[in-house]
């Protein structure tokens, strides 16, 4: 049934993506409202609650967060926006251009159908697989009300999936749009990825700034924000969802436009992004050949130097990312951490919970590592994830095959590669380290030094444990395997880190999850057991994956 | 001794076929034809070669070393053009062949530039805008460019205009002159013909024939047709040596035989009766071929198959 037409087939390549995206989001809700009841049991848990909620004020705000609606809008609302727009931004940058890099979208146009037609069907597609997580997504998110005895009704939960589908969807057009003007859809999604962090970053500021508030409206997420169904005291705001879906409208709607209009295979050229031409390139004058002189060039000198190229340029942009999230985090603390004292001045209540955290070293490493560390541990995590991918991706597309067809020992292909990887990671903890130490000194927030190179410099055991995990994998799975079992160990570590306390899991349960073993170095210092743990772990699992590489055969 | 020696090579994918018990024999300095329909098991064979895939049996020696417990000293010797070629869309075709020659060592620019000119390949374009075709050109001067004593090629051509083929013919040529050898793999038969000097011919997983065309000739079906003015028995004729199928039309006058091997025995039997006419047809090789390829590839084949092939492929 699936195969009878182009929609149907999209609908078809993207019906897991569409349910898991739905399922997931809407059992962490369900989750969520089920710890509900054990944390809002007395006034005082309540007031501790709302104190708590404070400080997170620049994540969401804290509105109704004593009720099971808002408690759930305050604690996954943010998260599930950003999480389904990564998976949309990811479909819809493959969506055109990446079928065209694999060519199957030649063999698509082939048939007797018009450009615009392929290509409105596949929109068609994305967004039939939009509206399918957002009903899953509502009628999980219903579920969770009826079970926690919530006041939103079923059309409240819908409208609440229908705006996380329409967020994602948001994403999913600004990428397809992008993707017109580059050559792969790698640069798409990561231009996109980088907006929607940036977007992030720009709702906060507003949020805890008023005198910038005018930034916020620049993003995405504060329209997306507007709209609070599980709250009765904000609820359902149309305008704010036709923005979202006015902007959807107008990248998919262009980014259709220049499909239909451009050179299957190439880019529109934008000046500063150095992509392809919009159609092929003249020949040389003359018909002459230009010569080729090997250049000497370092990326070309041997596997480890190629790999520390290839992951070092992604590497930048997720390196800049984090440290610009470091500096904002940093530079914003000291104003929230003032924001609480004041709050708590007001409450005998709310000034011994505050106790620990104003004023001192110790207070502000607290304090920063809730806000910078707990975080970036999740998302340097997600670029090992993308660095173990490439790996399996490779060995299947048969570039690892082109070079084992010369005189390289597997095991030396592999370590080279995996060096290159934890050297980028240095690399990356080198920035957030520098860049939270500058951004604490202008903005004059003392801190622990030696505690802070503990804290940016762990995160690269946290990484490597999941790169090399991933490549232990790539020894008996394939690609799509490798990254999704990644992730899921990415996701439940992050999550039973967080709930498993909650609910008084085993401590052996939680100790698995590689971000309790991280722990807080900018308060504590350096952990020399944990990252022994943790070096170990990710020691053994290359380990396997050597020894497995070694004798397996070669996966195309 | 033989720079390619493969002996009972197995490889199965589960359940299913990938090759089964190929044993031939390459001599050092000549060119190889390695032949067969899709999904026969070329590749699967080349990339245990290559030491891609652990055989289930069997082995494959490259120059006396094991293909794969020694892979790393035989990729020293082997240059290699896979049959799907991948390689880093980003970088340049000179880039990749910079690359590849650092990896290997030892490589010498100049003649790399030899042979981007000879193929007319620009080395300044990244390698995702080249054609199907200077794809192909690059990964063959990666392939040649350190000059290897083993060549594994699988399906050379593809993609290849017709100048670029002359002239990767006559870079064949040229390697043989210089006594090394060549491995290919092929659909295109002018080609073959034109510069192998043996074939192995693979179908469903099993070689079927190995052996030098010369060879391949001689053991091809002549099918003939004889004229008598008189009815025949027809019996006489199948029971000839060689004779496969007799057929009596046109009321017993006239004959149509499928013959393989030598037609004397024939002749001289029709000799006894009053011949009319006689007209025989002898496959073109073409045809030899896709006999092999379509499964009806007569007794002597079949037991080439089980065996026959390691006294057909031996080295002269």
């Amino acid at each position: 049934m699936f195969l009878r037409s182009i929609y149907l087939k999209t609908l078809r390549d993207h019906r897991v993506g569409a349910l898991a995206w739905g399922f997931g989001p809407g059992v962490l809700l369900l989750a969520t409202l089920t710890q509900f009841e054990q944390l809002v049991g007395s006034a005082e848990a309540r007031a501790a609650l709302v104190a708590m909620a404070q400080q997170f004020s620049w994540y969401e705000e804290p509105i109704g967060i004593t009720r099971p609606g808002g408690f759930a809008t305050f604690r996954l609302g943010p998260m599930l926006g950003i999480l389904p727009s990564v998976w949309a931004l990811l479909a819809a940058s493959g969506t055109l251009r990446g079928e065209e890099a694999r060519g199957a979208l030649d063999l698509l146009l082939a048939t007797p159908r018009s450009r615009a037609r392929v290509v409105w069907e596949k929109l068609a597609g994305l967004a039939t697989a939009l509206v399918v997580m957002a009903l899953v997504l509502g009628t999980l998110v219903w579920l969770a009300g009826v079970t926690a005895k919530a006041e939103y009704g079923a059309l409240d939960a819908y409208v609440f999936g229908l705006n996380v589908a329409l967020t994602a969807g948001t994403f999913g057009a600004i990428a397809l749009l992008v993707s017109q003007f580059t050559s792969e859809r790698g640069t798409a999604a990561g231009m996109t990825g980088g907006f929607l962090a940036l977007s992030f970053l720009l709702h906060s500021t507003g949020r805890v700034s008023p005198n910038v508030k005018w930034v916020s409206y620049l993003s995405p997420l504060y329209y997306a924000g507007l709209t609070k169904p599980l709250v009765p005291e904000v609820g359902i705001n149309p305008g704010a969802m036709l923005v979202l879906a006015a902007i959807v409208v107008v990248c998919a709607g262009g980014a259709a436009w220049l499909f239909t209009r451009r050179d299957l295979g190439f880019g529109y050229r934008l000046p500063l992004l150095g992509v392809l031409p919009a159609s092929g390139r003249p020949a040389a004058a003359d018909g002459a050949l230009a010569r080729y002189a090997f250049s000497g060039e370092w990326p070309l000198r041997s596997v480890y130097l190629r790999s520390l190229r290839t992951s070092g340029q992604a590497a930048l942009w997720w390196a800049g990312g984090m440290a610009g999230f470091a500096v904002w985090m940093t530079a914003i603390g000291k104003q929230l951490q003032e924001n609480l004292v004041a709050i708590a001045a007001s409450s005998p209540l709310l000034a011994a919970v505050f106790s620990r955290i104003a004023g001192g070293a110790q207070a502000n490493a607290l304090f920063l590592g809730m806000l910078v560390f707990t975080f970036t541990p999740l998302v340097i995590s997600a670029f090992a994830v993308t660095q173990a991918a490439r790996w399996a991706a490779d060995e299947e597309e048969g570039r690892t095959e082109m070079v084992l067809a010369s005189p390289v020992p597997r095991w030396r292909a592999l370590l080279a590669r995996f060096a290159a990887i934890a050297t980028v990671l240095l690399g990356i903890s080198l920035a957030i380290y520098l860049s939270v130490a500058v951004a604490a000194a202008a903005s004059g927030l003392a801190l622990e030094q030696t505690h802070l190179l503990a804290a940016a410099f762990g995160l690269v055991p946290v990484a490597l444990v999941v790169a090399c995990l991933g490549a232990a994998l790539a020894g008996w799975l394939r690609s799509g395997s490798v990254t999704g079992g990644l992730i899921l160990y990415v996701v439940a570590s992050f999550f039973v880190m967080f709930v498993g306390p909650i609910f008084n899991w085993p401590k052996a349960l939680i100790r698995l999850s590689i971000y309790d073993v991280y722990g807080s170095p900018l308060a504590g210092g350096w952990d020399w057991a944990a990252m022994s743990a943790l070096t170990t772990v990710a020691g053994v699992c290359l380990a396997l994956a050597t020894y497995r590489f070694r004798v397996k055969d070669l996966a195309r | 001794m033989a720079i390619v020696d493969v002996q009972g090579l197995t490889k199965r994918y589960g359940t299913r076929r990938g090759v089964e018990d190929v044993t031939f024999e390459v001599a050092e300095g000549e060119v190889f034809g390695f032949l067969g329909p899709n999904g026969a098991g070329k590749t699967t064979t080349i990339r245990q070669i290559m030491g891609f895939l652990k055989p289930n049996a069997g082995r494959a020696l490259v120059a006396g070393l094991d293909c794969w417990r020694e892979s790393v000293a035989v990729k020293r010797l082997v240059g290699y053009l896979p049959g799907e070629m991948a390689l880093d869309p980003g970088l340049t075709g000179g880039q990749v062949l910079e690359y590849f020659g650092n990896l290997r060592g030892g490589v010498d620019a100049r003649y790399v530039d030899e042979l981007a000119e000879r193929f007319g390949l620009d080395p300044s374009r990244k390698f995702r805008q080249y054609s199907h075709g200077n794809k192909q050109k690059v990964g063959l001067a990666q392939a040649f460019m350190h000059r290897p004593r083993l060549l594994v090629l699988d399906e050379p051509t593809t993609g290849l205009d017709p100048l670029n083929q002359q002239e990767f013919a006559r870079l064949v040529r040229e390697t043989q002159a210089e006594g090394r050898t060549v491995f290919l793999s092929s659909h295109i038969l002018s080609e073959v013909e034109d510069l192998c000097d043996r074939v192995a011919i693979i179908r469903e997983g099993r070689l079927v024939h190995a052996g030098t065309l010369a060879a391949l000739k001689e053991i091809q079906r002549h099918v003939v047709e004889i004229g008598f003015a008189e009815p025949v028995p027809a019996n006489g004729f199948a029971a000839l040596p060689g004779v496969e199928h007799a057929e009596l039309v046109d009321g017993g006058r006239r004959l149509r035989l499928v013959v393989q091997g030598d037609l004397d025995p024939v002749v001289k039997l029709a000799g006894e009766h009053r011949v009319t006419r006689l007209v025989s047809h002898e496959p073109t090789l073409e045809e030899s071929f896709l006999r092999f390829y379509s499964g009806d590839g007569g007794p002597s084949t079949g037991g080439a198959a089980e065996g026959a092939p390691q006294e057909a492929a031996r080295v002269p």
